[in-house]
């Protein structure tokens, strides 16, 4: 379980605090949608979550962020690894820029926490099979396409066997195939008990993934529900986020005066 | 070179180097390809907005120029991002990791190292005690 209270969170050097009076809770097999137009504070929601601000970039954060019970404040940032990871939109800055291999990179997660070659080498495996890594493990990770490191990047997440994962926007480089093993993986993680948060655009893909999503604007969180109720409400464009695709149809249909009901039987 | 960099580098820390400082020597080695990759893509970028990198010597080095700030900046602008995902990766924990690359090294290397050390403590003695043999 990951719990945010009244988190507010300033960068440093910055006046005024970007996150405001947040209480979040991801419970263990939930996964919870973040959404919000750009600047609204995904992405530094997702910072605080994972702890990482303050604990790696500084700046100043009022409120509580606990990790299983245990409080998140003065962890040390490989502490933090060992309970939380998160990943970001560009899969280029999660290169570690030394592994000769996918399977290398993949890998060094488990090897900086120490494991036996044994177990680091089961993780590994196990991360590149959710992802479907299997034809790509030997191949330079500086040479993939955009697709295949986003892949690796979340492989390499995966591969430390984390019980919390907040993740930043994993699929803006994927096809809707590789969007969909993202889903997949991140459905069988939950599975498994681990508590996911994901910020994303594609609320197409947030509405079969989350159980809840919650609506962020300009830092404060304005809806917090289940996520058909959500990414449904009509105040969700005037926050600058586009509804699924067969929300937006099914107004479309209302506007040009066809029964929304008749759309939906059609679509199902 | 007949020894990959990133081997030398693992087995340095094989024998008690920091991994820090592993990492450190190991990626500046990688980081060299990915600078003069970057570095043609900017300069493609400048090309197709009139830069003009040929002609003379004087030219050409004029033409360069502006792709220095660039080239570094963007270098920069990546940094936190990298040192997030590496913390992320638990970079930086205390103690000992095992790594899954064992370097072979073979009887016949070993004795090599070992008569080559000899050769040096022996050049450096006969050099102290003045029994080094002068060149004609």
């Amino acid at each position: 379980m990951l719990e945010l209270r009244q988190a507010t969170y300033r960068y440093a050097g910055y006046a005024r605090p970007v996150v405001h009076e947040v209480d979040l809770r991801v419970d263990d097999g939930e996964i919870v949608g973040l959404v919000g137009a750009n600047d609204s504070g995904k992405s530094t929601l997702c910072l605080v979550a994972s702890g990482l601000a303050p604990a790696s970039i500084g700046g100043e954060l009022k409120g509580t962020l606990t990790l299983d019970r245990t409080p998140a404040a003065g962890l040390r940032t490989y502490q933090l690894a060992e309970r939380v990871v998160i990943g970001f939109q560009n899969p280029n800055t999660q290169r570690s820029g030394i592994a000769a291999t996918v399977f290398e990179e993949i890998a060094l997660g488990p090897i900086n926490l120490g494991l036996p070659v044994t177990e680091t080498v089961a993780r590994t495996r196990e991360a590149i099979a959710r992802l479907r890594l299997e034809p790509i493990v030997q191949q330079d990770p500086q040479r993939l396409s955009g697709g295949q490191s986003q892949l690796v990047a979340i492989a390499s997440l995966l591969a430390m066997r984390p019980r919390h994962v907040i993740l930043d926007e994993p699929t803006a480089q994927l096809d809707p195939a590789g969007t969909q093993l993202v889903g997949e993986a991140l459905h069988a993680l939950a599975a498994a008990g681990t508590s996911l948060l994901v910020a994303e655009h594609k609320t197409d893909l947030l509405e079969g993934l989350c159980d809840r999503v919650v609506a962020l604007d300009a830092g404060r969180i304005v809806l917090d529900g289940p996520a058909g109720r959500v990414l449904g409400d009509p105040g969700l464009v005037a926050l600058g986020v586009e509804p699924p695709s067969h929300v937006r149809l099914g107004r479309s249909a209302a506007a040009a005066g066809v029964d929304p009901a008749r759309i939906d039987v059609a679509l199902q | 070179m007949t020894t990959e960099p990133r081997s030398f580098v693992f087995d340095l820390e094989r024998r008690g180097l920091s991994p820090r400082f592993a990492f450190v020597a190991a990626a500046t080695l990688e980081a060299v390809p990915a600078m003069v990759e970057r570095a043609g893509v900017i300069a493609s970028a400048q090309r197709a907005r009139g830069l003009d990198t040929e002609g003379s010597v004087s030219a050409r080095i004029r033409g360069v120029l502006p792709l220095v700030g660039p080239v570094i900046v963007s270098s920069l602008t990546e940094v936190e991002e990298r040192s997030l995902a590496l913390e992320v990766r638990a970079f930086g924990r205390p103690g000992r990791r095992q790594l899954l690359w064992r370097i072979p090294d073979s009887r016949g290397q070993l004795v090599v190292r070992v008569v080559m050390l000899l050769g040096l403590a022996a050049a450096i003695v006969s050099r102290l005690t003045g029994t080094f043999p002068s060149l004609p």
